[in-house]
This record gives C-alpha cells, sequence and structure tokens, in this order.
C-alpha cells in the first residue's frame, strides 16, 4: 500500500499544501495591482518547493489564476492526456472579499 | 508437467476474464492510453509457482520494462511551431462567432480545451503527455492574471501559450508538453 502512494499522485496531500500556500501569501490581503505580480509568483513557487519536497517521482506544473472581484465571469477549463492510473490533477478554489483565486496542480510520473 | 501446464492455462483463462491481463513473462509495450487500462493491468504480475496469483494486488500500480531512452527520438520532436499554429488555427475558428454567454460559457471552454487536446493528439509525437488548460473571462476592467511555473526537463518539455481578445471577453490557453520516459 505504501508503494502506491509512492508512486500515484494523492490528491489530498496535494489539495492541502496548496492551501496552506495561498494562505500563507495573500490569506490576509486585499487586492492590490501592485503587488499581484508578486503573490501569483510566490504562491506558485512555494507550491512547487512543497511539491519537491514530497520526494515522489513526478514533473509538476503548477498555474495560478488571481482575479479581481468586478463582477465579471470567469470559466477554466483543463484537457489532459496522460495515463490515467499514475497521473493526476488538482484545482483549488478561493476568495476572500476582494479576489478569486484558483490554482491548479497537474502531477505526471516520470 | 502436463498436469502443471494444464493448471496454468486455466488460471490464465480466469485471470483473462477477470481483467484482461497476461501472464507469460515475454512482455512487449503496448501503448499507454487510457482505454488500454484493462489489459496493461496483468503486465505486473509475473508468477513462478500456481499459487503465487496476488487477487487482491491494487491495480493502479504498473511497472513498465526499461526502453533505455531518456530523449526523444529526432522524427518524434515535438514541433513547437506546429503546435502553436494547431492552438491558433482551433481558437480561431472557435471564437469566431461567439459572444460570451454566462449560461453555456463552461459548456464552451471544456469544448475548447477537448478540442484542442484531440488535435495534440494527432502530432506524431509518440511518447509525449499533453495538458491543455484554457481560461475565459468576461472583460470588465477587472485585473487579471494566469502565471504558472513547472518542474521538469528543461531539454524535452515545452509550453506555449495563446490569447484573444475580442469586445467582451478574452480567452488564454497554455498548452504544456511533457515527455514521458
Amino acid at each position: 500500500m505504501d508503494d502506491i502512494n509512492e508512486t500515484s499522485f494523492v490528491v489530498d496531500e496535494v489539495s492541502n499544501v496548496i492551501k496552506e500556500s495561498i494562505e500563507a501569501t495573500i490569506g490576509s490581503q486585499s487586492y492590490q495591482q501592485a503587488k499581484i505580480n508578486t503573490w501569483t509568483s510566490n504562491i506558485v513557487e512555494a507550491i512547487l518547493n512543497s511539491l519537491t519536497k514530497l520526494n515522489k517521482p513526478f514533473k509538476y506544473i503548477v498555474s495560478c489564476v488571481i482575479m479581481q472581484k468586478n463582477g465579471a465571469g470567469l470559466h477554466t477549463a483543463s484537457s489532459c492526456f496522460w495515463d490515467n492510473s499514475t497521473d493526476g490533477s488538482c484545482t483549488v478554489r478561493w476568495e476572500n472579499k476582494t479576489m478569486y483565486c484558483i490554482v491548479s496542480v497537474f502531477g505526471l510520473s516520470i | 508437467m502436463q498436469l502443471l501446464l494444464r493448471l496454468h492455462s486455466v488460471d490464465f483463462s480466469s485471470i483473462m476474464t477477470e481483467e484482461g491481463g497476461r501472464t507469460d513473462s515475454h512482455r512487449e509495450s503496448m501503448p499507454r492510453d487510457s482505454t488500454h487500462r484493462l489489459s496493461l493491468i496483468g503486465r505486473n504480475r509475473r508468477q513462478s509457482s500456481m499459487n503465487s496469483i496476488p487477487r487482491n494486488f491494487d491495480r493502479r500500480f504498473i511497472r513498465y520494462e526499461n526502453t533505455f531512452r531518456m530523449e526523444p527520438d529526432d522524427d518524434r520532436r515535438i514541433d513547437i511551431a506546429k503546435v502553436k499554429r494547431i492552438g491558433n488555427m482551433v481558437v480561431d475558428s472557435a471564437i469566431k462567432g461567439y459572444q460570451y454567454d454566462p449560461n453555456n460559457a463552461k459548456m464552451f471552454t471544456s469544448r475548447l480545451s477537448e478540442q484542442i487536446r484531440n488535435q495534440m493528439k494527432q502530432l506524431p509525437a509518440n511518447r509525449f503527455k499533453f495538458i491543455t488548460h484554457v481560461c475565459l473571462g468576461q472583460k470588465k476592467n477587472q485585473d487579471l492574471r494566469v502565471a504558472s511555473r513547472c518542474l521538469w526537463d528543461l531539454k524535452c518539455d515545452r509550453h506555449i501559450t495563446i490569447t484573444k481578445e475580442t469586445k467582451d471577453y478574452y480567452v488564454t490557453i497554455t498548452i504544456f508538453c511533457v515527455y514521458s520516459e
């Protein structure tokens, strides 16, 4: 059973990692146009670093979308051609009073 | 010896009906599409005795044979310009007459990502995995930022981004092509 956890994508674990990173970076902040650049880079880098620390044989793709709350609609979709048994993805949607944040992590087994 | 062989063949057929696997030790490489999962399941079972058939092993753990290939062949490399051309073509034809409609935008986005993925599958790149990420939004003077970072092999893996805009909406597509050994 341990073997399986080592070589397949575990969604819960990754989802926790993502939530922690988002909270740490923009948890208590309001939308600021000047800082948005830094925030997205920080979130994405923090997630990637934590994922590498898990030491799994995976290639990761982390994608983050931050949008100001203005009444506009936003739709994201992703379509993947991979090996269903070993690869996986995890998407987390987070919001506060002034912005939305959607983070997707794709893990592809080596 | 004969008896042994017979027992073995019985097992083989029962396994075939259960999971569609193969029990002989000679393994060929098989196409790795998700629809072939059933036939791949038996590949990690190499038994030397009759009693060692693991009935409750996890079917998700599949081990592949070594191909000793670390990089894509020359004729199987991804031509990034071609990917961009195909992506542009698909997106242009998809948004040609499209007006943003919150009710069916969801369907439109997922259909668009599927269309792009299907086009990617036609490429001659044999050992590549594709991820298509589509982001469609309404324009209402808001700000938006899409960022992505990847941990992969710089030599073999690529990505491209396509952004299209109209008066009411914008669409951002990122296609990741990842080589898998």
